[in-house]
């Protein structure tokens, strides 16, 4: 089909603000009396809060509020359980926690106010490792667990605050028919999300008691709805806005400073900013979820998949925040994108006292990946197999299932596969110490909801409302060229009106990349109702037959009668004006169906998923065998994305995530001494920087999925998803040496070269417990 | 507390500003000029967000006091465009796709800029070393430096 | 960042008279450095001194006896594209290079760099390796020191009150000799988990007249491996004597464990680099 719009790499919308550094993020925004707010943390991983004194604080000049929980409505939190508040109250359950708050005249003053505020704490029991945490003598971090609001039935027990299951098959029979068995226990690492903005919000009280927050978020009404549910506030009185956002991937779905900037505007009255230091970021943020998995896999002789166990222990810190849903959908993307009849999955969510873990690019589909594809390196090597050849035996097929028993239709899998080992020359001879490594992910794209408005304006121009949040990866111009194509307008009459609570309908986040697909059909369906109304009031004032009409150049005309005809302006004004009302296309997309099958579910704290996306990445590596160090060589990252729909944003969100994935993979890691951070700083915590990223080819799949928008489906988080399963397995082929625990690290390859054998610790106890 | 007088040259603008002597250029820059688009990441020279150029060479903003600037030349991202003209550097970026979030996006066209401004052919490795002071978490670079290749040509 | 008063004197007599009489004065050269520990309140001084203001502190200049000066307030990017460097003692050029990012060497000084006096800094054992010596000016009297001597511990060094690192002396190498600055880091040029520097020179029979080798990271300073010049002046190179220099860095090592990595690999790293670095001088002087 031939598209004017779609599957063109227009210029980015929002590129020319950003490139003259006009575009304002939330730290280049200030009000007038705008005071600075400051977090006081706790230093303790677990601890009673037996007194604060503020009177210190108080004293010092330039301070004009402190607050402590007293301070505030006791409201709790949480995406899915809530269990947090704004600021500790009685206990602290990690450090870095928010103790106090503190509003002074600038950021010095702030800054020094909380070094005053004293806090006597006496110290409780603390646990760090899930494991030892999921023990039933471990010292219990919320007491009140059974009392919190569960937007969904979890299963509880002890400091495990969900629990997942899935079962499809008979695992037992399963493995019977296996003619190998491989079975291992990796570990992964806590990953932050490091953004370049740090995250922020700024909150002022309008004349009439509105409150509104500037917000560096993925998702205004999430901030709204914590917010409110936080401080008992009706979302009714708040609003909030966002300015550009300077990347989130998923740390910044969720609240951070935004509550405790609004009870501290509404204790002074004026507006207040908090924006975090790097350090903050790094202590106090929301990284990746580090886990232990033990995975087991069954295959016949020939090397078909008949059975696999998993149980998956996500360490979800001190508070759940989005811990049971990356628990429960990690487990759900466990199985991998292949057909495996016989299945038990169990992923358990479990507090300790760490920083709370959240949304991560990839939402657990990263670490129960790891396990996964590296599971099946391991059968191919027993077996003999190419794992190339391993994988495409088993990957799914058109007309496959998920689990859940949804039959997907558009599946590239195979295609993926093939052509990033094709990128790599995969059966080409290797040189000394390189080897090759590939990894299939599944994800989705299809997830809860989008709600647009497609408003004609008077003079034919338009408006399109949709609180989807574009942070860098390109939705703003996606939904502005469905709009483009559905009404053939060129791309500059569209006004984008999102970034408000007030201004534009709910939307739930930019997240589980599916702002394309499933903010794609709503806004697309949206703008085809705004087409039929301006089709009927067409019909109607020309008095000809709807079918005999057609739309060209913002002018809707009689097929063979150019001539006879009105233009948007005219149908804009007289649908204002004169009759039938202004013209309000609408849609509420809400993903709804296939229903998975949840008689092998329990504790999933999802409804429906679609939108199923495939991708591969394949690598070389070169290993120094005297230093440990991997070099990349090469890398290849193939995406079914259905469709493309802005092809050069499709190859940025491949490169981005493969290059986020090398970080994951090789040099990134949050460190702990007992609770706290001992590596806070990008001095300490490495990302990659530009003399570090090798050769990548970006692949492009296409297999058309026909319930998205043109074909098209996701992208954003399977990028990063395969790449440290692909070089934990490359450096296998290489040098003969598996690794199995992220991140990997040039003295862990040099512990397995000399043959040391690295323990993760597991024990039985897990398994027999679910 | 005894603030100082000092002389700043910004973008060819000269400003008379007077300063506590831990004020940072950064500081100076975003809160007594409102040049917001030189950024702050991390505030201790690891991000390379708040990079702006210094006599034409990249430096970092976070790290240098605005006193010691002591008559250098500043030039911001303010500075490139003119009258609303997009600089070579810029339209390149937005050609290429180069840009996501944006955040790293003024402090590394200004390295780009005084990378072509020395050397107006760099190979892909000079390129590299070039942009190696700015971090980006968008983009994996790769279409940045295609962005600098293209500007070069 | 905590209150200070700043001042800019305008000789090195004057700040060092002023370092003399304000105790908590600290000197501001390029301030990468300094700044960071400003912010992160690990230091407050009462004043800064930018010796920035002061002539004649940065200069490269070569002499055919008395070999290369460089001064203490040469920034990284100096080092990094001076001929006279290229050409007399490129080692530091390729030490320079893998000093952090551009933003950084072009602010960063060398004199900066070594009083700083971090163990993993990227100079010092190039420096090492090329004997140089330290200028310390204080109000009336100069004294030159070995740069291995400088330094005392973990970001301690010999300078008194009231003391400048004024000068970097580098001695000549003989006509054929090579240096390799070799550094172990997480990502591109991120802090040394090691970094060795050697220097090897040759008569014309091939005969080793010059050795020196330098190491970073794996102590709590900078380590001469004095033993180098011992094992290999007078004799042609063998794999044996690399091995055996190897094998003397690392029983001198003496690192620890931290985010970027454990004491035993560090130790270990000690004698891969120090024979890779070896071995790169020995072909690079040799033209292999």
């Amino acid at each position: 089909m031939d598209y004017q719009y779609i599957g063109k790499s227009i210029p980015k919308v929002d590129s020319a603000q950003k490139a003259t550094g006009t575009a304002q993020y939330i730290n280049d925004l200030s009000f007038p009396n705008m005071l600075w707010g400051k977090v006081l943390r706790s230093i303790y991983p677990h601890a009673e809060i037996v007194h604060i004194d503020k009177s210190k604080a108080e004293r010092l000049p330039g301070v004009k509020a402190i607050i402590t929980a007293q301070d505030i409505p006791d409201g709790l939190y949480g995406p899915f359980i809530k269990d947090e508040p704004v600021l500790a109250r009685g206990k602290v359950r990690y450090i870095g926690e928010p103790v106090a708050a503190v509003a002074a005249i600038d950021r010095e003053t702030a800054e020094e106010a909380i070094q005053l505020v004293e806090v006597e704490y006496d110290e409780l029991p603390s646990v760090f490792d899930p494991l030892e945490a999921m023990k039933s003598d471990a010292p219990l971090i919320h007491e009140d667990l059974s009392s919190y609001f569960c937007i969904f039935p979890a299963v509880q027990e002890g400091n495990v605050c969900s629990r997942t299951t899935f079962v499809e098959g008979d695992i037992q029979q399963g493995f019977k028919e296996a003619g190998l068995i491989v079975e291992e226990t990796f570990r992964t690492h806590m990953q932050h999300q490091s953004y370049m903005e740090p995250s922020g919000a700024i909150a002022l009280i309008d004349p009439s008691g509105k409150i509104i927050i500037h917000s560096s978020t993925q998702g205004i009404f999430i901030t709204q709805s914590r917010v409110s549910e936080s401080l008992k506030i009706p979302m009714s009185k708040i609003r909030v806005i966002a300015p550009n956002v300077g990347g989130g991937f998923g740390g910044k779905i969720e609240t951070n400073v935004q509550p405790i900037c609004v009870a501290l505007a509404q204790k002074t009255g004026l507006p207040i900013k908090v924006v975090l230091t790097r350090e903050e970021e790094f202590t106090a943020g929301r990284p990746r979820h580090p886990t232990t998995i033990w995975g087991k896999l069954g295959l016949k002789k020939d090397g078909t998949f008949v059975a696999k166990e998993m149980i998956n222990i996500f360490d979800t810190g001190a508070y759940s925040d989005d811990g049971p849903g990356v628990t429960g959908f990690g487990s759900l993307m466990a199985r991998g994108p292949y057909r495996i009849p016989n299945l038990k999955i169990v992923g358990n969510c479990v507090y300790t006292n760490k920083v709370k873990s959240g949304a991560f690019r990839g939402f657990g589909n990263p670490q129960t990946g790891f396990a996964s594809e590296s599971l099946i390196d391991m059968a191919a090597k027993e077996l003999n197999m190419d794992p190339l050849d391993l994988r495409l035996k088993n990957a799914l097929v058109p007309g496959d299932h998920s689990v859940g028993k949804q039959t997907i239709h558009s599946v590239g899998i195979m295609e993926c596969l093939k052509k990033a080992a094709e990128a790599l020359e995969w059966k080409q001879k290797k040189g000394k110490c390189r080897g090759r490594g590939i990894a299939a992910v599944n994800h989705i794209s299809g997830l809860l909801t989008v709600s647009a408005f497609v408003r004609i304006n008077e003079d034919g121009t338009i408006s399109l409302h949709v609180g989807t949040m574009d942070i860098g990866q390109g939705s703003d111009t996606i939904l502005t060229q469905i709009v483009a194509e559905e009404l053939g307008v060129p791309l500059e009459d569209i006004n984008l009106i999102s970034r408000d609570t007030d201004a534009a309908p709910y939307t739930w986040a930019t997240s589980a990349s599916r702002l394309t697909y499933t903010g794609g059909n709503a806004v697309r369906l949206a703008t085809i109702d705004a087409r039929e109304q301006l089709l009927e009031l067409a019909s109607k004032q020309l008095d000809e037959n709807k079918d005999d009409l057609m739309i060209q150049n913002k002018k809707i005309f009689v097929k063979w009668d150019p001539e006879k005809g009105l233009t948007f302006h005219q149908l804009g004004a007289i649908s204002c004006w004169v009759k039938g009302g202004p013209i309000v296309g609408k849609s509420s997309f809400m993903v709804e169906t296939p229903p998975f099958d949840r008689s092998g579910f329990s504790g999933f704290p999802f409804g429906t998923m679609t939108g199923y996306i495939f991708a591969a990445q394949a690598v070389e590596v070169e290993v120094d065998v005297e230093t440990g160090k991997v070099k990349m060589i090469q890398c290849a990252s193939a995406h079914d994305v259905g469709h493309a729909i802005h092809p050069q944003n499709v190859e940025g969100q491949i490169e981005g995530g493969f290059v986020q994935g090398l970080g994951y993979a090789l040099t990134e890691e949050i460190v702990f001494d007992g609770g706290k951070v001992i590596n806070p700083s990008f001095a300490d915590y490495k990302i990659p920087m530009a003399m570090d990223i090798p050769p990548i080819t970006p692949i492009i799949v296409e297999a058309y999925d026909e319930t998205g928008p043109y074909g098209a489906k996701g992208l954003g988080e399977p990028g990063l998803v395969g790449v440290a399963p692909a070089i934990a397995n490359a450096i296998y082929d290489a040098i003969g040496v598996r690794i199995k625990d992220l991140p990997i690290t040039p003295e862990k390859v040099l512990d397995a070269i000399k043959g040391k054998k690295v323990t993760i610790p597991w024990t039985d106890i897990w398994k027999k417990n679910f | 507390m005894v603030k100082q007088e000092i002389q700043l040259d910004v973008n060819g603008k000269s400003y008379s500003i007077s300063v506590f002597p831990q004020e940072t250029l950064l500081e100076v820059l975003r809160e007594n000029l409102g040049l917001i688009g030189t950024k702050e990441g991390c505030s201790e020279g690891e991000c390379g967000v708040c990079t702006v150029l210094l006599d034409g060479l990249p430096v970092r903003s976070c790290l240098l006091l605005a006193v010691d600037v002591r008559g250098g030349k500043i030039t911001t991202i303010e500075g490139l465009s003119e009258k609303g003209v997009l600089h070579p550097i810029q339209k390149a970026f937005i050609e290429h796709g180069a840009i996501q979030c944006g955040f790293c996006t003024p402090g590394m066209i200004l390295s780009a800029k005084a990378l072509l401004d020395g050397n107006p052919f760099p190979s892909e490795e000079e390129i590299r070393i070039g942009l190696s002071g700015n971090l980006c978490r968008c983009t994996g670079y790769i279409k940045i430096f295609k962005a600098v290749q293209g500007a070069a040509l | 960042m905590r209150y200070f008063e700043y001042f800019e004197p305008k000789s090195v007599g004057e700040a060092c008279q002023f370092l003399n009489e304000h105790e908590e004065a600290k000197i501001l050269g390029g301030g990468v450095s300094l700044v960071v520990l400003l912010k992160n309140g690990l230091i407050t001084p009462s004043h800064l001194v930018n010796i920035k203001t002061i002539p004649g502190l940065a200069r490269i200049e070569w002499d055919d006896r008395e070999g290369l000066t460089i001064g203490g307030l040469n920034h990284h990017r100096d080092i990094l594209l001076s001929p006279l460097i290229q050409r007399h003692c490129p080692i530091l050029a390729e030490a320079a290079s893998k000093i952090a990012t551009p933003p950084i060497r072009n602010l960063g000084t060398i004199g900066g760099n070594v009083a700083h006096a971090e163990p993993s800094a990227d100079f010092p054992p190039a420096l090492i390796a090329l004997n140089a010596s330290l200028m310390l000016t204080s109000p009336g009297r100069e004294r030159k020191v070995p740069i291995e001597e400088f330094f005392t511990d973990y970001y301690e060094n010999i300078l008194g009150q009231g003391e400048i690192l004024t000068r970097i002396d580098v001695p000549p190498l003989p006509p054929r000799s090579a240096g390799t600055y070799i550094k172990l880091d997480k990502i591109t040029n991120s802090i040394a988990i090691v970094g060795v520097a050697s220097v090897i020179g040759f008569d014309e029979k091939g005969i080793c007249i010059y050795a020196g080798v330098g190491l970073g990271g794996v102590a709590s300073t900078p380590l001469n491996v004095k033993g180098a010049k011992d094992i290999l002046v007078g004799e042609k190179i063998t794999e044996t004597h690399i091995d055996k220099i190897a094998k003397e860095a690392q029983a001198m090592a003496n690192p620890i464990t931290n985010v970027h990595a454990s004491a035993e690999y560090r130790k270990e790293m000690v004698y891969v680099l120090t024979r890779r670095a070896l071995q790169g001088s020995l072909d690079k002087a040799l033209g292999r």
